[in-house]
């Protein structure tokens, strides 16, 4: 199972693939809007995030996303 | 609330001789219900007027209503092969409008209004209503968390208007699993905001939670894979009248419905939108 620290990795090195930049200084609290990150690349480092770590996140739980935080956060529940 | 008269303007009345030259004969722009690989376009749409009309109880003596009538293919259907007493149709296109009453087809009637804003008095004896409701809620209203009490209030005038006993054989496009590949995303926000503004597909859950108290549900069918046939048989036809179409409607036109049909065929494909057929009986109290 992935800790926290591994999600927030994977965030990092997913978000610098899909919006071609560093993330280096993201940390679980950061305000995923105030990255400059857009909804499409948003969707797409979930979708890849989803298939690194063989989950599926519902739909109706990205609408509660706000920091990286809960994003992995999401994710953890489904892992676990 | 959901698309204005404008906008289903902008879905419907590029020209209903566009619209003639890839839908099927009757003029069916809903998903038609397949019975097997080889039936045609045609043979599956009056299929589909089928199954809606025997979800809807539908007999000769009754008075049926038609809501989101279209150019009037269940409105000529009820006549026609089930011969209705009398079947009513509500659009908010006026060109569709037009169309039908122009037909002068006995026994069938065309409203040219918003179904929401429609006063009458009139009773009916059963509903059909094919793949309006996308219509009835915006993205912006969905995101407000008003999507159920949109489409609660469409149950409940439904159910206003009939008569105890009255069925409803009600038929909705879906909106399933967000894609999460860019170029999808980017493809159902054009099909949204070019050729279906101020619409938006319900969740199943919503129409779910929706539809009581005022509605039974007693069947649910997901057709996901006759509505990904159906768009891709409609794109098919449109291609071959390609240089028609860029002739006398223009290029963005064809350029337009060949992104919205290719995102459809895909969107259905990849579980990002279906289709369901209800039974619904009225409650009654």
């Amino acid at each position: 199972m992935s800790d926290q620290k591994d999600l927030l990795g994977l965030f990092k090195t997913v978000a610098e693939r899909v919006d071609r930049r560093s993330f280096e200084t993201v940390t679980r609290d950061s305000v995923i809007t105030d990255l400059g990150v857009d909804s499409l690349s948003m969707m797409q480092i979930v979708g890849e995030m989803e298939t690194e770590l063989n989950v599926q996140i519902p739909d109706e739980d990205l609408v509660e996303i706000v920091t990286v935080g809960d994003l992995c956060s999401k994710v953890e529940r489904r892992l676990a | 609330m959901g698309s204005n008269k404008h906008e289903v303007q902008v879905s419907y009345d590029v020209s209903n001789e566009f619209f003639r030259l890839w839908l099927d004969e009757r003029m069916n722009y809903t998903c038609a219900t397949y019975e097997s690989d080889n039936q045609s376009l045609e043979a599956a749409q009056l299929n589909k007027l089928a199954v809606l009309s025997n979800f809807a109880k539908v007999t000769a003596d009754m008075r049926v209503l038609d809501i989101g009538c279209g150019w009037g293919a269940c409105l000529e259907y009820l006549a026609t092969a089930r011969g209705v007493k009398e079947a009513v149709g509500v659009t908010l296109s006026s060109a569709q409008a037009a169309e039908v009453n122009a037909r002068k087809i006995p026994g069938v009637r065309c409203v040219d209004s918003d179904f929401m804003k429609w006063e009458t008095d009139e009773k009916f004896d059963a509903l059909i209503s094919i793949c309006m409701m996308d219509h009835l809620c915006s993205p912006a209203e969905a995101r407000e968390g008003k999507a159920v009490d949109i489409y609660r209030a469409y149950f409940k005038k439904c159910w206003e208007l009939t008569r105890p006993g009255a069925w409803f054989g009600l038929q909705t496009i879906l909106r399933n699993r967000i894609p999460r590949d860019r170029k999808d995303l980017e493809d159902i926000y054009f099909c949204t905001h070019v050729i279906f503004p101020g619409g938006l597909n319900p969740r199943l859950e919503d129409i779910m939670q929706a539809v009581n108290p005022y509605w039974e549900v007693i069947t649910v069918k997901q057709n996901r894979k006759d509505y990904e046939r159906t768009t891709a048989e409609w794109l098919r036809r449109m291609r071959l009248h390609e240089a028609t179409i860029r002739t006398t409607w223009g290029a963005q036109v064809f350029e337009d419905y060949e992104r919205y049909l290719s995102t459809c065929v895909t969107a259905f494909d990849k579980f990002y939108s279906s289709l369901a057929q209800y039974e619904l009986r009225r409650l009654d109290r």
